[in-house]
């Protein structure tokens, strides 16, 4: 599915210059359910950027679906994140002008998907159990609410890849426990899911673990 | 407490300084421009005010409403009045006449035209204009006594002092200088700067009073009147019926009537000819008041809307201050202080701006305008007052609204922060841009007037046309003629040009009376001015006979070309029908109507202002006594043709100074106050164009911030930067979209009615409403972009990151 060799990213302020992400080289194959886990500040958000191709790294290749990405035009970029990628972010990122359903519908409008559309934004929030909140603002739920929407929101294009930057960093444990479960889910019906995580349980429903250390691969471990 | 707001204000101007510089600069612009239109307005409203005791000043009126003619409004009075008026009418007081002229002044080498009132010995008893130095009270007993302004003073003696000087009046009457005036302000009626005794031996009211006429209608001079001490105007004009009709036999229900009008309002009657300054329009006035304080609202709007756009950024500066034990009250305090101290440098910064355009605008107007806001208290408070109001309503939303908030919904963030939901500001950017887009709307239309004003309303062709008042058929005539940069040279009347007019009834044999005023022109008139017949032929020496003949019992009768107007009063069907036909024209002076014959037509032309409908006239032809050289040049070396004119006047030995002036230059005169108006509104559009560009720019910087975090999803969901391109400035063109719901029909409505003021008018140009709106939207669509394209290539990480 993806491979990275030799990325790294640096960000460059007036003074510092950070390295973020250094040399680091994994593959993932299509279908694979990943954790990825670290202190903070490691660069783990950065990693996932860089893979969601929201970031594009400083050096070193990228390859997605098949495709050398790390130099792409921004128009490319745009493309393939279309066609593959579907995001859950730890601050769910949700827009609170817009409605639940409308939040949904968002992940569609730009994949010029217009079959079934009402129908499927329906069936994404039947699934995540939060089809009675269809009109409902952001603002009107709670933060477990929010991320199920979000998770709505990353499945309803049914995405090849899902990259979830601590989906479950801002929820009580039962909210936590039901994400991983709808995670868990895409990942069983073939969909390459990439998840960051703090907590060692979550990590455990992943097939495999990626641990950074200051922008370091320090060790991987198989299930 | 005052100086921690002061600090956190002006440390919040340096942290945003485009900011703080499109709020301050825009408002600035905004009461500027308020503040100079309201100069102006007020300049208008207080013609004469500025004279001692002018409030109890009255000048008489004519006011003819005639069927079938225009309404006829003068500030002139027939001659015998001002006395009879004293007799007998015991309310008032005293009355004295005024009559302009244009007389020769000569003192040493200086020596020039200039503009006078021939006056009654008794005219500064009732007007007291300040005085520089003499005694008005007896300045014009003696017959050669005469009373300048400083200016004219300056201008032949080269000093203020002139008492007992001597200046020469058309090279013959010797006049000795008895006071000095303070000078006229712009705002006055009076027209002269010079006055002259009206016993004076040349004088015109000398020469009018010796030749009165007791039925005559000879208004060339106006009469100023002061009432008795606790007299009321009301007193006078009920005594006026009965006067006019005792010394006129003019019926009291009859459509003409006497009237009295205050000289302080005498600027803002209509007045078809007078004596004094040129009325100003009303409604003119009035709309550039209204346009004044539009301008002004879209200042505030802006203002308002970039600081409360500015204010729900601060919510999280609330929450902490709230949270640290700030009351409300202090916040509200801070809030509208902050807002109030904007406003206050805005206006500090207008004052600045209306020093520096003022002299402009005072050039432009030929005004003198002066802003002495120092010595005026009330502007003062009236301005700070502004001041207050805005501060106030742009400080009120983040105050009241802002500190309303629970601390805790607020440092949780949980607040509304996209764009969209914002009613009131995005109404207010609607009626922004209605006002522009009304505005554009208005320049569009008072500029197409203008130019068919001085082009196709016209007819005629005015290129390099020099008019110059002088003898025709003599050798300075044929000298000029031959100069080399003159191309042709035609005489006529000045009736021909609309300098006067002589009307008279006139009938077809058997037909009803219309009025038919007549001019005198010279072989090759209308071909001089290009103008082309619309049947029969023009004057030609070849049928010898269009002269008519001086022998009353000639055979045959005098030629005459009518204009279109007169074919169609006279009751021809068309301007075929007319040629070859007779018509009757009953002199004022012969019992016999003459009888002319039509032997062509032209279309109907005028000097005149385009407001009013052009005369019936006919034209006769006659090569003497024409006293208007119609001169066309080749427009190559024209200054040294103007110098050899003016050579050649001098050489001829003609008794006065020339008086020549170029046509368009005139026509340019004449229209003066459609251009200034066309003028004033483009400058006002722009000035409207520039404000809410400012705003919409601050708008979408602070907009395109906002919406950051949404941008940033939806660019994660694979929105590419044309979609957000797309999206952000739909958000912008959707209220100028809607501001055409607006302007459309009351800007239509508006300028459809100022046109129905002019006889000859353009259609309302239709295609200028949709050519507003795309240049509203392209100009607020262009200010957008700049932000909205940042925000929309920025990589979705940045924008994700923003939070
Ligand atoms: N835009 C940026 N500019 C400068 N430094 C950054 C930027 N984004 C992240 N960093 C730095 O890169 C490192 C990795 O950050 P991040 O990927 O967010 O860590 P994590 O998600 O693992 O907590 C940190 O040291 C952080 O300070
Ligand atoms: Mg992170």
């Amino acid at each position: 599915m993806l491979q990275l060799n030799n990325v790294c990213k640096n960000y460059r302020t007036t003074e510092v210059e950070t390295r973020a992400l250094a040399d680091i080289s994994f593959e993932i194959s299509a279908g694979e359910f990943v954790a990825i886990m670290g202190p903070s500040g490691c660069g783990k958000s950065t990693l996932l950027n860089i893979l969601g191709l929201l970031d594009q790294p400083s050096s070193g290749s990228y390859r997605l679906a098949g495709e050398e990405v790390a130099k792409a035009s921004e128009h490319k970029l745009t493309a393939i994140r279309r066609a593959l990628i579907g995001f859950v972010f730890q601050s769910f990122n949700l827009i609170d002008d817009l409605t639940v359903a409308e939040n949904v519908e968002v992940a569609l409008i730009y994949r010029k998907d217009k079959s079934r559309r009402k129908q499927r934004i329906a069936e994404a929030l039947e699934r995540v159990g939060i089809a009675h909140r269809a009109k409902h603002r952001p603002q009107q739920l709670s933060g477990g609410q929010q991320q199920r929407v979000a998770i709505a929101r990353a499945l309803v294009s049914n995405p090849k890849l899902i990259l979830a930057d601590e989906p479950t960093g801002n929820l009580d444990t039962a909210n936590g426990d039901a994400v991983m479960g709808y995670l868990t889910g895409a990942a069983k019906a073939g969909t390459t899911v990439i998840m960051v995580t703090h907590s060692l349980v979550h990590a455990a429903a992943a097939q495999r673990t990626i641990k950074l250390l200051d922008g370091h691969v320090v060790s991987e471990t198989k299930l | 407490m005052f100086r921690h707001y002061l600090t956190s204000v002006l440390r919040s101007l340096a942290r945003n300084k485009l900011y703080a510089a499109i709020n301050i600069i825009g408002l600035a612009v905004g009461f500027a421009a308020a503040i100079l239109v309201g100069l102006y307005v007020r300049d208008e409203l207080t013609y004469d005010k500025w004279i001692p005791g002018a409030e109890n000043v009255y000048v008489g009126f004519i006011v003819a409403d005639l069927p079938g003619r225009p309404k006829f409004m003068t500030d002139g009075l027939p001659g015998d009045f001002a006395a009879a008026l004293k007799i007998d009418i015991p309310a008032i007081a005293d009355t004295a006449r005024i009559e302009p002229a244009v007389r020769s002044f000569r003192h040493g080498a200086v020596e020039a035209n200039e503009r006078l009132y021939f006056a009654d010995a008794n005219l500064f008893a009732i007007l007291k204009p300040p005085v520089i130095a003499g005694n008005l009270a007896t300045a014009l007993r003696r017959p050669d006594g005469i009373v300048i302004t400083r200016k004219m003073a300056r201008k032949y003696f080269g000093s203020d002092d002139a008492i007992g000087k001597t200046i020469e009046i058309d090279r013959a009457h010797t006049m000795q200088v008895t006071a000095v005036l303070k000078d006229f302000p712009s705002n006055t009626n009076l027209v002269a700067e010079i006055f002259v005794p009206g016993h004076a031996v040349f004088s015109q009211l000398a020469y009018e009073d010796a030749h009165f006429k007791k039925e005559g209608f000879t208004l060339n001079s106006s009469t100023l009147l002061r009432l008795i001490p606790g007299a009321k105007a009301d007193d006078v004009a009920r005594a006026l019926p009965a006067f006019f009709h005792c010394h006129r036999q003019i019926d009291p229900d009859k459509k003409v009537n006497l009237e009295i009008v205050p000289l302080t309002d005498r600027h803002l009657r209509p007045t078809t000819i007078g004596n004094m300054a040129r009325s100003a329009d009303k409604s003119t006035v009035c709309a550039l008041g209204v346009i004044g304080i539009l301008i002004l609202l879209i200042a505030i709007i802006n203002f308002v809307n970039l600081m409360t756009a500015r204010a729900s950024r601060r919510a999280m500066e609330v929450g902490i201050r709230k949270a640290t034990g700030a009351s409300r009250g202090d916040l509200i305090v801070q809030f509208v202080g902050e807002a109030m101290m904007y406003v206050m440098f805005s206006m500090v910064l207008s004052f600045a701006l209306i020093e520096l355009l003022l002299p402009s605008l005072n050039a432009f107007l030929a005004r003198n305008i002066v802003f002495d806001y120092w010595r005026e208290p009330w502007m003062l408070i009236g301005l700070a007052g502004l001041v207050l109001a805005v501060g106030l309503v742009a400080g009120a939303y983040p105050a009241f609204v802002l500190s309303a908030f629970q601390p805790v919904h607020v440092l949780k963030a949980s607040m509304a922060k996209t764009g969209g939901r914002h009613g009131l500001r995005e109404a207010l950017v609607v009626l922004q841009f209605a006002i522009l887009i009304g505005l554009i709307v208005a320049a569009g239309v008072v500029y197409r007037q203008m130019q068919f004003a001085q082009n196709e309303a016209l007819r005629l062709d005015k290129d390099q046309v020099l008019l110059v008042e002088g003898p025709c058929h003599t050798a300075l005539s044929d000298t000029i003629r031959t100069l080399p940069g003159v191309r042709g040279l035609v005489c006529s009347s000045p009736n021909a040009l609309n300098f006067g007019q002589i009307c008279n009834d006139a009938r077809r044999p058997g037909g009803q009376k219309t009025l038919l005023c007549s001019a005198q022109v010279d072989y090759g008139f209308f071909e001089f001015y290009g103008l082309k017949a619309l049947a029969g032929r023009f004057f030609s020496e070849k049928h010898g006979m269009d002269a008519g003949s001086n022998d009353p019992n000639a055979p045959r009768q005098p030629s005459i070309i009518v204009n279109e107007s007169a074919a169609r009063k006279l009751g021809f069907a068309s301007a075929q029908a007319a040629v070859g036909k007779t018509v009757l024209t009953e002199g004022p002076s012969s019992d016999r109507p003459q009888s002319s014959e039509i032997i062509g037509v032209v279309p109907d032309f005028s000097l005149k202002s385009i407001r009013d409908p052009v005369n019936a006239t006919a034209y006769y032809v006659n090569t003497n006594g024409n006293q208007y050289l119609n001169v066309r040049l080749t427009g190559q070396h024209v200054p040294e043709t103007l110098a050899a004119i003016d050579r050649a006047w001098r050489q001829s030995g003609q008794p006065k100074p020339i008086t020549r002036k170029f046509l368009d230059r005139y026509v340019q005169g004449l229209y003066l106050d459609v251009i200034r108006q066309g003028q004033i509104f483009a400058l006002f559009a722009v000035l409207a164009v520039l404000i809410a560009c400012l705003g919409m720019f601050g708008l979408s910087a602070f907009t395109a911030e906002q919406r950051t975090k949404e941008i940033g999803i939806r660019k994660a969901m694979g929105a590419e930067t044309g979609d957000i391109l797309r999206l952000l400035l739909w958000q912008f063109a959707r209220p100028v979209l809607w501001a055409n719901v607006i302007a459309w029909p009351v800007a239509g409505y508006l300028m459809w009615r100022w046109l129905q003021g002019f006889a000859y008018r353009i259609e309302l140009p239709l295609w200028l409403f949709p050519a507003a709106s795309v240049l509203a939207l392209g100009i607020a669509l262009l200010t957008v972009l700049l932000h909205s394209w940042l925000v929309a290539c920025a990589r979705p990480v940045t924008a994700l990151r923003y939070e």
